[in-house]
């Protein structure tokens, strides 16, 4: 019988302002940028509807013994947790402090800075995060996982050499083949350890859950059990968001009942949880897989499409990119450390999501995550560009200032 | 069919729309009589017979009509190729007679009315198509003295054309009588299916939506910019509509004076006309913009999709858009467009920006954004070409012989 390894990814974005070229822009950037209001309802909303009842679940099923789970929480998420909600932080803070809980390292953004070219900003990014775990959890992160999965060759070798000893990725048949995700393997000419995702079981409570299209559905904990107990292999890898609970799949759905009663009826079968450190620890990997391109576990494509897929996204993406040595060198000549605050939230990857204009079925789950509900991928376009022109010309002027005194 | 103007005598969507539905319809195997006014020139399509309704029209079957001080038709048409549907009587271009516009389709409704019963006697038709207002009351007294259904299309309103402003009292009331005669009444969005059942009190029952579409390829076409004087940098910004309450230009121009104090390269081109004229450019001096804004007048068919080619973004901030042909036709020529949300065709595409009219800032932003980010362009104009792609007129064509069908199944239900 595999072991149940648990994972759950907690993110919110900073909300981006209508930002307008006509009208002068207020001091602050953090205010002119960001939009706050937005941010604190959706915030608070998720509080409200996934965080503090799934939180209060998972500490009662640990306390009963037998559960453990992983977390990936993004620093974007911590800060707005601090502004907004922080009975939120306590509440995991109190799961931490059950010893069944681990922490997974990412970027601290949510960025999509493992696909720059030079690696350096990814690497203060994960630095960043693993600082932010200890500081706020106590946590000392030994995994990573790259935001939205994203996983290639390259990402491998970065993290291998930042000294993690397993990553996530998706476990899709364009890597994997015949061969099952419910297996450790190890990345390509590399000692470091992968975590394929089962993108079928785990998607069968994060999307089809509450899907009455679906044959299986209502779908019980006790059914759900009873195909982890089947299934073949060492580990069955449940990757997912943690919004699946509460937000993706409403209460009515019965989505909390399930994740009480999973606990309970998976150990009436036997079933033994461990955290994403132990799986990879336990398992010796079984092969190696060799990921050319990055895959990610975003869309039917599972590649980088849905943030890179188009040219708006590539000219944002690129202006990101390479806005690296300006923010240095204005950081350097005001010694104003926010403007690198302000330039990681600008990276979160959720901002090149809202431009993505692909096949309608895709782009409707797009539109179901977007904020920006009156508005399109143009539209979202031009105000995201609008803002990282903007940013760009503050710190020239940043720069020049400097220069002349 | 029964309609008021076709290509190249045209001054509106109604035109196209009459000429690409008839030839898919024909195409589909509808056999069509088109009945329209006299004009100078002879309209002749390979795929129907086109009757151009005057005096001569009834020697044929040894009949006259007497209805005094009728004149030819093309004096209207021209001026009103000049000043548009609303446009106010241009004296020097009227007849002797001095008929006026209203005057000319009262003449018209009335002939045509006559005439197609004639033709019904002699080959029966099977149903009535007519075309708005302007077409309503010959339809109406034909398919009555015929006995055969009818069905009626409404492209716009006289709440629309007039921005909801001064409705005339006589169109609105030919208006709600041809839709409550009609045993089908088609329209060219769901904003105009809601207007027809809240404002005219048509059953939901008897509403069809369809969506205009367009034939892409004239608009597959380069332009040499040059061609209007401007210098080769510039960015070129394009409103092209008839020059009347209902679409908007003076939002247009207001608009485009901000984005001159924002961005010097823009230029401004207005197609159009109507009898909003002088005062636009009156109000393009008083912005400042008059230098930066040229008034071509009314563009010919074959020009337009050379229109679209040239310029950078083409703007519609129409107070009341039924649809919006317009629109796709700039989406074919893989231009950026910015359009108002009060218009049908944004219930049908995606790949467009949608604005409130009266938000001139808004328009600003929006038109300074596609100016300035020429990515936008590329990515939204390839897209847009294919989305608009997508809207061809054999689909509309089939919709509207399958509404005839239901039509025709009803006028036998009803006998």
């Amino acid at each position: 019988m595999p072991s149940v390894c648990l994972y759950f990814h907690v993110h919110q974005p900073f909300r981006l302002n209508k930002f307008r070229v006509l009208s002068k822009r207020g001091p602050s950037l953090h205010a002119s940028y960001f939009n706050d209001e937005l941010n604190k309802h959706y915030f608070q909303k998720a509080c409200r509807q996934c965080y503090l009842p799934a939180n209060k679940i998972l500490l009662n099923a640990v306390k009963e013994g037998g559960l453990k789970a992983s977390f990936s929480i993004t620093g974007t998420f911590v800060e707005q947790a601090k502004r907004f909600a922080p009975e939120v932080l306590e509440s995991f803070k109190a799961l931490a402090d059950t010893g069944c809980i681990e922490f997974v390292a990412e970027t601290f953004s949510h960025s999509l800075a493992s696909l720059y070219r030079d690696s350096t900003e990814f690497r203060e990014q994960v630095r960043l995060h693993s600082r932010m775990l200890r500081n706020e959890f106590g946590a000392r992160p030994t995994v990573f996982r790259n935001t939205e999965v994203i996983y290639s060759n390259d990402v491998g070798r970065e993290v291998a050499s930042l000294g993690f000893s397993a990553v996530l990725a998706e476990g899709f048949e364009s890597v994997l083949g015949w061969r099952s995700p419910n297996y450790v393997y190890r990345a390509k000419e590399s000692s470091l350890k992968i975590l394929f995702r089962n993108y079928r079981l785990s998607d069968d409570v994060g999307y089809r859950f509450g899907a009455r299209w679906w044959k299986e559905w209502p779908l019980t904990a006790d059914k759900y059990a009873a195909w982890l107990s089947a299934a073949e292999g060492h580990t069955v890898n449940l990757f997912m968001d943690y919004e699946t609970f509460g937000e993706h799949h409403w209460p009515g759905s019965g989505i909390f009942e399930f994740l009480e009663h999973l606990p309970r009826e998976a150990r009436k079968r036997g079933l033994d949880f461990l955290t994403v450190s132990e799986t990879a620890a336990r398992y010796p990997a079984v092969d190696e897989v060799d990921v050319p391109f990055a895959l990610s576990w975003a869309d039917l494509e599972r590649d980088t499409s849905a943030w890179l897929g188009n040219k708006l996204q590539r000219a944002c993406f690129a202006e990101l990119e390479g806005l690296k040595p300006l923010v240095e060198k204005a950081v350097e000549a005001s010694g104003d450390a926010g403007l690198l605050d302000v330039y990681r939230l600008l990276q979160t990857s959720d901002h090149l999501y809202y431009l993505c204009t692909k096949s309608w079925a895709d782009g409707d789950v797009h539109k179901h995550f977007s904020p920006y509900k009156e508005s399109n991928p143009y539209e979202n376009f031009i105000n995201y560009m609008n803002i990282l022109q903007d940013f760009k010309e503050e710190l020239k002027r940043r720069v020049e200032a400097a220069g002349e005194s | 069919m029964l309609g008021w103007e076709f290509p190249p005598f045209m001054s509106g969507g109604l035109a196209t729309h009459c000429f690409y539905l008839s030839r898919e319809l024909a195409a589909q195997g509808v056999e069509i009589d088109f009945f329209m006014p006299k004009t100078r020139q002879p309209v002749h399509v390979p795929w129907m017979n086109v009757v151009q309704v005057d005096y001569s029209s009834f020697n044929d079957f040894g009949t006259r009509v007497e209805f005094a001080s009728f004149g030819p038709y093309y004096q209207f048409l021209r001026k009103h190729e000049k000043s548009g549907l609303q446009g106010e009587c241009d004296e020097a271009r009227l007849d002797p007679v001095g008929l006026d516009f209203f005057e000319a389709v009262k003449k018209y409704n009335y002939l045509c009315g006559k005439l197609v019963r004639l033709w019904h006697a002699r080959r029966p038709y099977d149903l009535i198509h007519c075309h708005d207002w302007i077409t309503f009351q010959a339809g109406v007294e034909a398919s009555r003295a015929c006995n055969i259904p009818l069905v009626a299309t409404v492209h716009s309103t006289e709440y629309d054309r007039t921005g909801n402003l001064w409705p005339f009292d006589w169109i609105l009331g030919i208006e709600k009588s041809g839709v409550a005669a009609a045993d089908l009444v088609l329209t060219v969005s769901n904003r105009m299916a809601s207007q027809l059942q809240e404002r005219f009190g048509v059953p939901k029952k008897k509403i069809r939506v369809f969506y205009n579409a367009i034939d892409a390829a004239p608009f597959n076409c380069c332009a040499a910019r040059e061609e209007f004087g401007f210098p080769l940098d510039s960015k070129i910004v394009l409103y092209n509509a008839r020059l009347s309450v209902q679409k908007g230009p003076e939002f247009f121009l207001r608009a485009a004076a901000k984005v001159a104090e924002k961005e010097p390269r823009a230029r401004f081109i207005v197609s159009g006309s109507g009898d909003l004229l002088p005062r636009l450019t009156e109000l393009a001096v008083e912005l400042g913009i008059a230098d930066k804004t040229k008034f071509l007048g009314f563009t010919p068919f074959e020009e337009v999709p050379l229109l679209y080619a040239m310029s950078d973004v083409y703007v519609l901030p129409s107070v009341s858009e039924p649809f919006g042909i317009t629109v796709l036709e700039a989406m074919a020529a893989g231009t950026p467009v910015i359009v108002s949300k009060t218009s049908g065709v944004s219930e049908v595409v995606k790949h467009c920006l949608t604005v409130d009219f009266w938000d001139v800032y808004e328009i600003a932003e929006k038109i300074i954004g596609v100016l300035n980010y020429g990515v936008l362009k590329e990515e939204m104009g390839s897209n847009a070409r294919s989305e608009a792609g997508q809207l061809s007129w054999d689909k509309v064509a089939s919709q509207v012989k399958w509404f005839y069908g239901e039509a025709l199944a009803g006028g036998r239900a009803r006998a």
